[in-house]
């Protein structure tokens, strides 16, 4: 590169840190956020930290590539995903929030992104004395094609920023969603919340650490609309997203938020007028903020004013760019931390269990579908547990490409997943059940009648993680309801069917 | 001769392992703070929790409140200073002070106002208070661990809740004299009067006796003033822990405040109300009227260990207090009327609404209308009579929390004396009650362990094995400090490990107590000694029916002169001072359930208050271990026991 050039790219470069706006007063705290450019390309997008007297500093200069920054919770340290050079995968890195101290923290796991800090925590039974850092992120790891061959089939990790004691670094396949997994994010509580493919569209999901307890937490198993880039308020109880029409590829879309108080029933939209928005983010005080574009326009950072119902003050908008994913850099609570149950921290101790986990349900005839609710009590018989195996990413495209399979939202199992069952168990008559099932694999649920035939059936993927315990109350139950104070007939009659399947080594794990 | 020899041979071996089990007993006692027994063997019932401060400088622990009619003086029972504090609501200070018996706990104001009735928990009796004098004038002994107290209308009688003894005291006030006892359900708690002074709402803290493996029940026993009999015993299906009670203003309704249970499912998660929930029992106080439950909860969080109640003079608010998580809930019940489709004080929902309704979460975005912060560890509760202002008594905090009912949040608080430094052992009671150690705060140790004993349930704790095995009866905290190893496998070593990283994977779902806070609250546990033994206090040694059940308990031969092998007889496994050698034994115990025939020997300190029995709590009374679940005398030999013997084995037992 000549000179000449080198002078005019660096001039470019200067030019396209100058804000279109002044920085907003009363925003005290540094941010960070993610310069992305208008244009689709491999290469160009980058973290850049905004102070704030308006000082601008590119944190990422060197990577071809950089994006979704989150702050760890004493304000020093940030994660992000990122590529050095094109034609990479993505991997997840972590810098001091000046840019100094890179240093990368997956490597040959696919793409990595979408990275956030977790609670501190301990997996070494029977004391649980050494803590260590955690970090959730998304991953193609499983080398899959999604369940509807949408792309690669993007699944939630865990892995142990530092050495756990004995054991070196620890990653664990959290999630096993066929429909892949998105944006991450931990809860106060310590759960990770995230956005999972379900049918039509992405809904809110929680789920432990460590993979356990998957629930839903918002949003409609057949809708035609997506939850997506969740954040919760903490001081005020209540979960602001992005909600966008069908998979909203590029996760923009309306501001909507939902109250702790009453995830279910608590649904309102924040956004009124026209305009995209995404990634929104909440500071310390309160406040919104939200990356905003209205028209054709790019995308700037805003604080959004509830009141109105729109985006209010701006913050830093460079026309060149669009300038999305705020995030403050300041401390912030640590979330509850816990102790996992499962892997080698399992306290389940049956012979030849150390790969399963135990399913428990109190009752199949409590549901708030309409299909399992026209299921006469005593109609149930048996249940069976159908594992879902994904199609390779390379045999999906093949079939892509020859057309012999297309997307199809309404089937069930949807096309680019196979299937083979993991076994049946007895339905009491009390409508429980309770197996022991293969750990860490995907699986739903068939209700069976005395002949054999579906009288009601799941259709998402859930699982129990190896050493896990898990109980339902129904089959999709109201997720408002506390679950009924009986034994059931299937703990005290039976022992646990063995539902495991056959053995497998999942690529990536 | 060689019978003679043998038996002189065995009588020696008796000895030593009776001296070897003392001597290891004996050995591992030892710790400062730990409750240990007396040197003749006895265990030492003046030790009381002093939270390692000098007796000068207690804390003040208080524990219950009462208004006078003005609403000016304010009176405080305190639990940890044996005392009597007034308050001037006016200047919210201390303006004076009485000791008034062993941790007083109930305050009722004679009609007149001249007299203030408190009573004593561990005195067993209730002191009566000339306000003019600010004396104790006399002290009328009750039942034991007295509680709640109510003043029939004409002032004669006084009715007295008694917690350990499970009935309710009537005492005829002009000569001081109990002159009836009523049975009431198990650990009568909380008292309240009907506005026309007609009945009696007792709220009972644990549930009465239930089969094997179903719900519990407690019992809200309505008794008739005038006549002084239990009129309905009212089952509170699936609950426990049943505390504050309340009878609403217009007289429809009885509300107590309790904790619903999931006891019977395996402990797999926390998540969606699975361990425990927490609300309130709504009862029609006409005869065998309809109860219905509602919860404070919420889906993602929960407001636990809910303790006193109280309606505001008009109805229209119901207060209940969180212990567990300090915050006072305000529930509306114009709103709560609505969702019941009350008419004429009649519940009008069905049947399914009712189950419904008790188990969900949600619905209490509909009726709570005000969550208020108060200092730590809220307990007694009071609404001054114009139903302005509500004081909440802050047992852990040593204050008080004055709170605007209008405005629903709190303008203040009324600081109580007592030492400015937190003591280790403070700060492990106050993590003993502090449900934010557990996920989404859904239980603190004291959910299970109310006021350091036991609730009474049997839990599927679902590892070791399984859900559905292995089930296990819960265990009082008290006097526990040198009866290791714990859990019923014996398999824990010290309370550390179970205080610890056990308590935190399989209860609260969290990182749980670490480092200084499990050190502080094992140390906590350690300090609490037993409640004191109602079989041995009135008396000096054992009486002759309790020496005759001791011989029972030692004898080396049965009726029939066979000789009982050392390891089948009671004394083997269950040597004073504590009962328990501290070892695992297979007593033929095993059920479908267990995978495993070994038990750790359970100590039998203040045995009598413990209730159900056994590892798995298969057993309603002390008299069942051995009238039904001992056939092949594998739990010691007694089937060859007379009625009369296995009476008096079992009031030996009691004395421990």
């Amino acid at each position: 590169m000549s000179r000449f050039a080198e002078r005019i790219r660096m001039l470019s470069l200067l030019l396209s840190l100058l804000p279109a706006m002044g920085v907003a007063k009363g925003l005290e705290e540094p941010l960070v956020f993610v310069q992305e450019p208008l244009e689709r390309t491999e290469c160009g997008s980058r973290i850049v930290a905004l102070q704030p007297d308006g000082d601008v500093q590119v944190l990422t200069q060197g990577f071809c590539t950089a994006v979704e920054p989150t702050v760890s919770f004493d304000g020093r340290r940030i994660l992000f995903a990122g590529k050095l050079h094109a034609g990479e995968n993505w991997d997840v890195w972590e810098m001091d929030v000046d840019g100094s101290r890179k240093l990368r923290v997956t490597a040959d796991m696919g793409d990595c992104r979408e990275p956030v800090y977790l609670a501190m925590a301990a997996v070494d039974a029977p004391n649980f004395r050494d803590k260590v850092r955690w970090i959730a992120f998304t991953s193609t790891a499983p080398d899959a094609i999604d369940e509807q061959g949408r792309g690669p089939l993007a699944s939630l990790y865990a892995m142990s920023l530092t050495p756990v004691p004995g054991r070196g670094a620890v990653v664990w396949r959290t999630g096993y969603n066929l429909g892949g997994d998105l944006g991450p994010t931990t809860l106060a509580d310590g759960r990770v919340l995230f956005s999972s493919w379900q049918r039509q569209g992405f809904a809110l999901m929680t789920i432990s650490w460590a993979g356990e307890n998957l629930n839903p937490f918002f949003g409609s198993h057949d809708g035609a609309t997506s939850q997506l880039s969740a954040c919760e308020l903490p001081g005020e109880r209540r979960l602001v997203f992005v909600e966008g029409e069908g998979d909203a590829a590029d996760r923009s879309g309306r501001l909507a938020q939902v109250s702790f108080r009453r995830p279910l029933n608590s649904y309102r939209v924040l956004s009124r007028g026209e305009g995209r928005y995404r990634t929104p983010q909440g500071l310390a005080d309160g406040r919104l903020l939200v990356a905003y574009a209205r028209g054709g326009d790019s995308y700037g950072i805003y604080l959004f004013d509830e009141k109105k119902g729109m985006a209010g003050k701006g913050i830093f908008d460079a026309p060149e760019w669009h300038d999305i994913d705020p995030q403050p850099v300041t401390v912030r609570p640590e979330p509850i931390g816990r102790i996992p149950m499962v892997e080698f921290a399992s306290v389940l101790d049956v012979g030849g269990f150390k790969e399963a986990g135990q399913l428990q349900c109190l009752n199949v005839y409590e549901s708030d579908r309409e299909e399992a609710q026209r299921v006469p009590p005593g109609e149930a018989k048996r249940v069976r547990l159908v594992e879902g195996l994904p199609l390779t990413l390379e045999e999906g495209q093949r079939l892509l490409r020859k057309q012999e399979r297309r997307r199809d939202d309404g089937a069930w199992p949807p096309p680019f997943v196979a299937t083979r069952v993991l076994g049946e168990a007895p339905v009491e008559e009390d409508g429980s059940f309770y197996v022991n099932v293969a750990g860490n694999v995907p699986f739903y649920v068939e209700i069976l009648d005395g002949e054999g035939g579906v009288v009601t059936a799941m259709r998402s993927w859930m699982w129990v993680r190896s050493g896990d315990q898990r109980g339902c109350i129904g089959c999709h139950e109201d997720k408002e309801m506390a679950p009924e104070n009986r034994v059931t007939e299937g703990l005290v009659k039976a022992q646990p069917t063995m539902l495991l399947g056959p053995r497998r080594q999942a690529k990536g794990e | 001769m060689r019978n003679r020899r043998q038996r002189s041979v065995r009588k020696r071996w008796i000895l030593l392992s009776v001296l070897l089990t003392w001597g290891l007993s004996w050995g591992m006692a030892g710790e400062e703070e730990a409750y240990s027994p007396t040197g003749d063997g006895r265990l030492d019932y003046t030790r009381r929790p002093q939270y390692a401060v000098p007796e000068d400088e207690l804390y003040k622990s208080p524990v219950q409140l009462l208004l006078d009619g003005s609403g000016r003086r304010l009176f405080v029972a305190c639990e940890g200073t044996d005392e009597l504090l007034v308050v001037d609501t006016g200047k919210r200070q201390v303006v004076g002070r009485i000791d008034v018996g062993e941790e007083p706990f109930g305050l009722l104001l004679s009609h007149d106002e001249s007299l203030l009735y408190v009573s004593n928990r561990w005195g067993n009796d209730v002191g009566v208070v000339d306000l003019e004098r600010m004396e104790v004038d006399r002290r009328i002994p009750v039942g034991d661990d007295p509680h709640g107290m109510v003043l029939s209308p004409d002032g004669k009688y006084l009715f007295v809740t008694n917690l350990s003894t499970n009935d309710l005291s009537v005492v005829e006030l002009e000569t001081g004299v109990e002159v009836k006892r009523l049975r009431m359900g198990t650990a009568p708690f909380g008292i309240a009067m009907s506005p026309d002074g007609g009945s009696l709402f007792v709220s009972n803290q644990y549930s009465i006796p239930v089969p094997f493996r179903t719900p519990s029940i407690l019992e809200l026993t309505v008794v008739d003033v005038e006549e002084q009999f239990v009129r309905e015993r009212r089952d509170l299906f699936s609950t426990v822990i049943g505390q504050g009670v309340a009878v609403s203003p217009d007289g429809q309704f009885a509300v107590t405040a309790l904790e619903l249970p999931k006891n019977l499912l395996p402990q797999t998660q926390v998540y969606q109300g699975w361990m425990v929930t927490y609300g309130f029992a709504i009862s029609e106080t006409r005869k065998r009227g309809r109860t219905a439950y509602l919860l404070i909860d919420e889906p993602n969080l929960y407001f636990a260990d809910p303790y006193s109640i109280a309606f505001t003079p008009d109805g229209r608010f119901l207060f209940i207090g969180s212990s567990g998580v300090d915050v006072v809930t305000v529930v509306d019940m114009e709103r709560v009327y609505e969702l019941l489709e009350v008419e004429n004080g009649r519940i009008g929902i069905s049947d399914e609404q009712i189950e419904r309704y008790a188990r969900h979460l949600a619905l209490s975005n509909e009726y709570v209308v005000a969550r208020i912060p108060t200092g730590s560890n809220p307990k007694g509760m009071v609404i001054s009579a114009d139903g302005r202002w509500v004081y909440v008594a802050n047992r852990l905090s040593d204050d008080v929390t004055v709170i605007d009912v209008r405005k629903q949040r709190a303008t203040g608080s009324i600081g109580l004396g007592g030492p400015d430094v937190e003591t280790m052992l403070r700060h492990g009671a106050k993590l003993f009650n502090f449900a934010s150690i557990s996920f989404q705060k859904q239980m603190s140790c004291n959910t299970c362990h109310p006021e350091n004993s036991v609730d009474g349930l049997v839990y599927d704790i679902a590892v070791d094995g399984g859900m559905g095995r292995n089930l296990v009866d819960n265990l009082s905290m008290r006097g526990l400090a040198e009866t290791g190893p714990f859990k019923w496998t014996g398999k824990n070593p010290n309370l550390q490990r179970q205080e610890g990283p056990r308590a935190a994977q399989l209860f609260f779902r969290t990182h749980g107590f670490e480092g200084g806070e499990n050190e502080a609250i094992v140390r906590f546990l350690e300090s609490m000694p037993p409640r004191p033994n109602r079989y041995l206090l009135a008396q000096e040694g054992l009486n002759e029916f309790q020496e005759y059940g001791k011989e029972m308990f030692e004898r080396a031969y049965d009726n029939m002169g066979q000789y009982i092998p050392v390891a089948n007889r009671c004394i083997t496994c269950h040597p004073r001072p504590y009962g328990t050698d501290r070892m695992v034994h297979d007593i033929g115990s095993k059920g479908d359930h267990d995978w495993d025939g070994n038990f750790d020997t359970p100590h039998l300190i203040n045995v009598f208050e413990r209730q159900p029995y056994m590892h798995d709590g298969r057993c309603y009374s002390l008299e069942e271990i051995w009238t039904v679940f001992n056939p092949g005398d594998t739990h010691g030999r007694t089937n060859d026991m007379t009625k009369d013997q296995l009476n008096a084995l079992i009031e030996y037992i009691k004395t421990f």
